[in-house]
């Protein structure tokens, strides 16, 4: 089962240094559209992977897109090789990149996050102008119905804020 | 009797092109007078329901 709250409180509880994207973030700022695993943007460094190590274990991860499901491990040695980590864990898929199309590097997505209260806990969000910008530049047929959704709900919280 | 898609689009035609593209304005206006944390929950419970339904058919 997905379990979006447990998932995000271990990410938190070891400190990783994450922007959620992708899917979920679509859904934080109202989307309908269902995504079934949490995308982040995170920092590559070995520490920050080092955290996401510790975050996830016990919960069984796995490289997700490998044939034989390796078992996610962060070494002194292997740290520097990823880009991307896609990733199941028994509380559901985590999808890990390095950057996001159409805005940059960890850092600049960072840049363009605002935190948002979820289950009692701060994380930081893709902005929906940023987030809008993201999902044009991928241009998938999935990305372009949130994109749609997406500037409708823009439409709706700016006529909201003018009444 | 007005229906709440009526209301939303008599208030904003704007929103007569989304409706035209086949987005349901009425179910983003419900979810934008959630919180972000109950709008996870309600995903979550569609695509756990989603996972559930496919573990069923897979079964038989």
């Amino acid at each position: 089962m997905q379990d979006f709250f447990n998932l995000l409180d271990k990410l938190n509880e070891a400190d990783v240094d994450f922007v959620i994207v992708g899917g979920l973030a679509g859904a934080i700022h109202g989307c309908t559209v269902v995504t079934e695993d949490i995308d982040i943007c995170c920092s590559f460094t070995a520490e920050n992977l080092f955290k996401l190590h510790k975050a996830l274990a016990g919960l069984n991860p796995v490289h997700r897109m490998t044939p034989n499901k390796l078992k996610f491990e962060i070494t002194k040695q292997n740290c520097k090789d990823f880009k991307n980590l896609y990733i199941d864990t028994d509380l559901g898929q985590l999808d890990c990149i390095s950057s996001v199309q159409g805005i940059g590097s960890f850092d600049s997505v960072k840049a363009k996050s605002k935190p948002h209260v979820i289950n009692n806990k701060q994380y930081n969000i893709l902005q929906i102008d940023d987030l809008i910008l993201s999902k044009k530049a991928m241009n998938r047929p999935k990305d372009n119905q949130a994109v749609n959704q997406l500037e409708i709900i823009k439409q709706m919280k700016s006529k909201k804020e003018d009444s | 009797m007005e229906n709440l898609e009526q209301i939303l689009i008599s208030k904003d035609p704007r929103l007569q092109k989304a409706k035209d593209f086949g987005i349901d304005i009425v179910a983003l206006y419900d979810n934008l007078k959630r919180t972000p944390t109950e709008r996870i929950r309600r995903l979550q419970i569609a695509v756990n329901t989603i996972k559930q339904m496919r573990d069923n058919r897979n079964e038989k």
